[in-house]
């Protein structure tokens, strides 16, 4: 008995620990999510079951930032995955120089990201922006772009931000994937009389399903959650073209005081990040059985 | 099974209830309390004021032989902190600083030091009469806040370039400042591009950024924020004048940067001393900022514009000290708040911000004598800006409702909406909002 239950007795402080910081806070914002509760009124929440979740659906602005949410994710996903892979496959070759480069290549992962939305906030700037600057310089544009306070280039702004800063580390994940494919299987695909073109099809890309998987989900999970980079150079604006679920949430609770309410958008952040794990999860198990 | 002997669960059980039971003796409330040896308080740090109240704090606590446990706010997120402090009791604050534009929210949470909860914590008579009127308000029957420094908002603007383009006097009307804002936006180096813009206000959406900018025309030109009941009273004709003002200073007459909607203080007055910009509404610290530096003999100041016909007006606030109800050393905290609201105190204050004291006695003093004449002429300047043409800005749950007025305004100025049914939307939810 003592043996079969020495498993669990191990496992029981990790278990703990995950409890502690991750089911307590996240079934307490689930709590929370179904009451009434305003910091500022210093009363006690008051249970009104899903209510916030409907108002939270009728609000446009909410509609609004999880569009943004999912086309952020989506986009910025796609361009840190063909970018990563291309310079994973570069940094992959022998050639001198190559392990500078590779620490060159994460350097901006390296930043913190509140330091990156400065930098870029300030070289975007509008009116004294290094880039407007040299663009006019070197006669690309003929007059500043207001890069921040577009609707329609605010967003792809922020997207380009958050791919020059994530790209490093899918562009590590894959070139680790990279690493670990046989070279005989390459060796063998080239006396079969394949190009290198099918062999990146047929050996390479299938290989690296492992660590692409990996990369993506990690990437999926942190973009859900994008703050940092919106908050300092936006705010959400111009015109709630950049909101984003993160920035609504906390708006509407750490600004707004209103706990409940801004308790159901988080609630939602982790329902969206708890199902996309789940399909990327089956998807790869899926794929592998 | 892995079980403990009864015996030995049992005597693990009874240490622990002694271990306890020695423990909370400690945590009660003791006489020590009376004569703390600590406190702690809460200071919001990116603020112009932080510099002088620091160093205040700390020779306050080497004089009484108290330490002080000081705790960095941010602006943007110190309302929302002290709330959660008051609503978990930790951290037990003893004195927080804050802008009474939050002060509907934070009451609730704050001792009156006005004698009605203790007497003992009561500003006297002698101070009532040595601070500026306006400057000890109550709110909600209370007074809630001591000041330590005042705001308002009056237009700055560049005597060189108004002379250059042939204007002696800065605009008085709206239509005055359009003519010459334009007439001072224009191309500098030759390159086709804007270099110098005619005129920046605060743009970026949020609580006390673009909405300041939107109060200043409103109130020029009539209205109001809040009627008597408590009902949004914005989107009333003149506020929809108002902001259709603002939203044509940037897109209809182009003497704002495109970008203004993302500038906050920094990007205004680091435009301004930058000579980016002719012209700027903001906060008294800026002038503070010019001494020293090229700008400093060719930057007038003056009330601001209003519509023709009308007066102008401004915004008044203030930043200042409260005392937690949750704290336990409120005498400690009061006596502090003292010292830093004093006249030797407020003499460091106008010596180092060279704005403009809150006492009469810091005023006449020997040291602000020695202050040079046009910071004193500033300050006479701004005790009349404030006593004549500003109003108070406490609005009920006035961090909410600011946060949604500012994104409404933001919508207007990025042309995604009219001013009028930016400020209906903004209306609508704040009904809703003050109603729940």
């Amino acid at each position: 008995m003592a043996r079969r239950l020495a498993p669990y007795l191990y496992a029981l402080p990790g278990l703990l620990l995950l409890a502690v910081i991750l089911a307590y806070p996240i079934g307490r914002g689930f709590y929370l999510s179904l009451h009434k509760y305003n910091l500022s009124s210093f009363s006690p929440p008051e249970y009104i079951g899903f209510e916030n979740y409907k108002a939270l659906f009728d609000d446009p602005m909410f509609i609004g930032a999880f569009q943004h949410t999912l086309i952020f994710v989506i986009v910025s996903l796609a361009l840190e995955f063909v970018i990563g892979l291309m310079i994973a496959l570069l940094l992959h070759q022998n050639f001198k120089g190559r392990n500078v480069l590779r620490g060159i290549a994460l350097l901006p992962w390296m930043m913190p990201p509140v330091v990156t939305a400065f930098v870029w906030a300030w070289m975007l700037n509008g009116t004294y922006g290094i880039l407007n600057y040299g663009l006019v310089k070197v006669g690309l544009i003929s007059k500043p772009i207001a890069w921040l306070s577009s609707t329609d280039l605010a967003l792809p702004v922020l997207i380009f931000v958050d791919v020059w800063q994530s790209t490093p580390f899918v562009m590590l994940v894959l070139l680790a994937g990279l690493q670990n494919i046989p070279e005989s299987l390459y060796e063998a695909a080239r006396i079969d009389g394949a190009d290198a073109l099918r062999s990146f099809r047929h050996i390479t890309l299938p290989l690296l399903k492992p660590s692409a998987s990996v990369a993506l989900l990690m990437r999926t999970m942190i973009a859900l959650r994008f703050f940092d980079a919106v908050w300092v150079m936006t705010r959400g604006g111009p015109a709630s073209s950049t909101e984003v679920l993160a920035t609504y949430a906390y708006k509407k609770s750490m600004l707004g005081f209103r706990m409940g309410f801004g308790s159901a958008a988080t609630t939602v952040i982790f329902l969206l990040s708890f199902v996309m794990s789940i399909g990327y999860i089956w998807l790869i198990l899926r794929r592998e059985d | 099974m892995f079980t403990l002997p009864f015996k030995k669960l049992a005597a693990i059980s009874i240490m622990l209830i002694c271990v306890l039971s020695l423990a909370v003796p400690s945590m009660q409330p003791t006489a020590q309390a009376q004569d703390p040896e600590k406190i702690t308080i809460a200071l919001v740090l990116n603020t112009s004021e932080y510099s002088v109240v620091e160093p205040l704090v700390q020779q306050w606590s080497e004089e009484t032989g108290i330490e002080v446990e000081i705790i960095e706010e941010n602006t943007q997120t110190y309302p929302a902190s002290y709330v959660l402090a008051a609503t978990t009791g930790s951290p037990k604050l003893d004195m927080i600083m804050f802008w009474d534009f939050y002060i509907d929210q934070l009451y609730p949470m704050l001792t009156p030091l006005d004698g009605s909860f203790d007497p003992a914590i009561s500003v006297s008579e002698e101070d009532r009469a040595d601070f500026m009127d306006i400057a000890l308000t109550d709110y909600a029957g209370n007074l809630y806040i001591m000041p330590f420094g005042l705001d308002t908002r009056l237009l700055y603007y560049r005597t060189d370039l108004l002379e250059e383009a042939g204007y002696t006097e800065p605009p008085q009307t709206w239509d005055e400042l359009v003519e010459v804002a334009k007439a001072l936006t224009k191309d500098v180096d030759g390159d086709g591009n804007i270099d110098q813009w005619g005129f920046v206000s605060l743009g970026l959406p949020g609580q006390v950024f673009n909405t300041y900018t939107f109060f200043d025309f409103l109130f020029q030109n009539g209205g109001r924020i809040f009627d008597e009941e408590g009902n949004p009273a914005f989107n009333s004709p003149e506020g929809v004048e108002a902001l259709q003002f603002m939203v044509d200073l940037k897109n209809v007459h182009q003497v704002m940067p495109p970008d203004v909607v993302t500038y906050d203080n920094n990007e205004v007055h680091e435009g301004f001393l930058a000579g980016t910009f002719a012209m700027a509404n903001h906060w008294p610290y800026l002038w503070g900022m010019l001494a020293g530096t090229e700008l400093e003999d060719v930057v007038g100041y003056a009330p601001q514009a209003a519509p023709e016909g009308g007066e102008s007006r401004t915004t008044f606030n203030r930043w200042g000290f409260g005392i937690p109800k949750m704290s336990e050393n409120k005498e400690a905290a009061w006596d502090l708040i003292q010292y830093l609201t004093s006249t030797e105190s407020g003499i460091v204050e106008y010596q180092a911000q060279l704005d403009w004291p809150l006492r009469e006695s810091v005023y006449r003093s020997p040291e602000a004598q020695e202050i040079p004449e046009r910071h004193r002429e500033f300050s006479e300047f701004v005790f009349e800006l404030t006593e004549s043409y500003s109003e108070p800005v406490m609005l009920p749950r006035g961090g909410e409702t600011s946060q949604i007025l500012g994104e409404y305004i933001d919508q207007a100025m990025a042309g995604a909406m009219s001013p009028e049914d930016a400020l209906n939307a903004a209306a609508e939810q704040i009904s809703a909002l003050l109603a729940e």
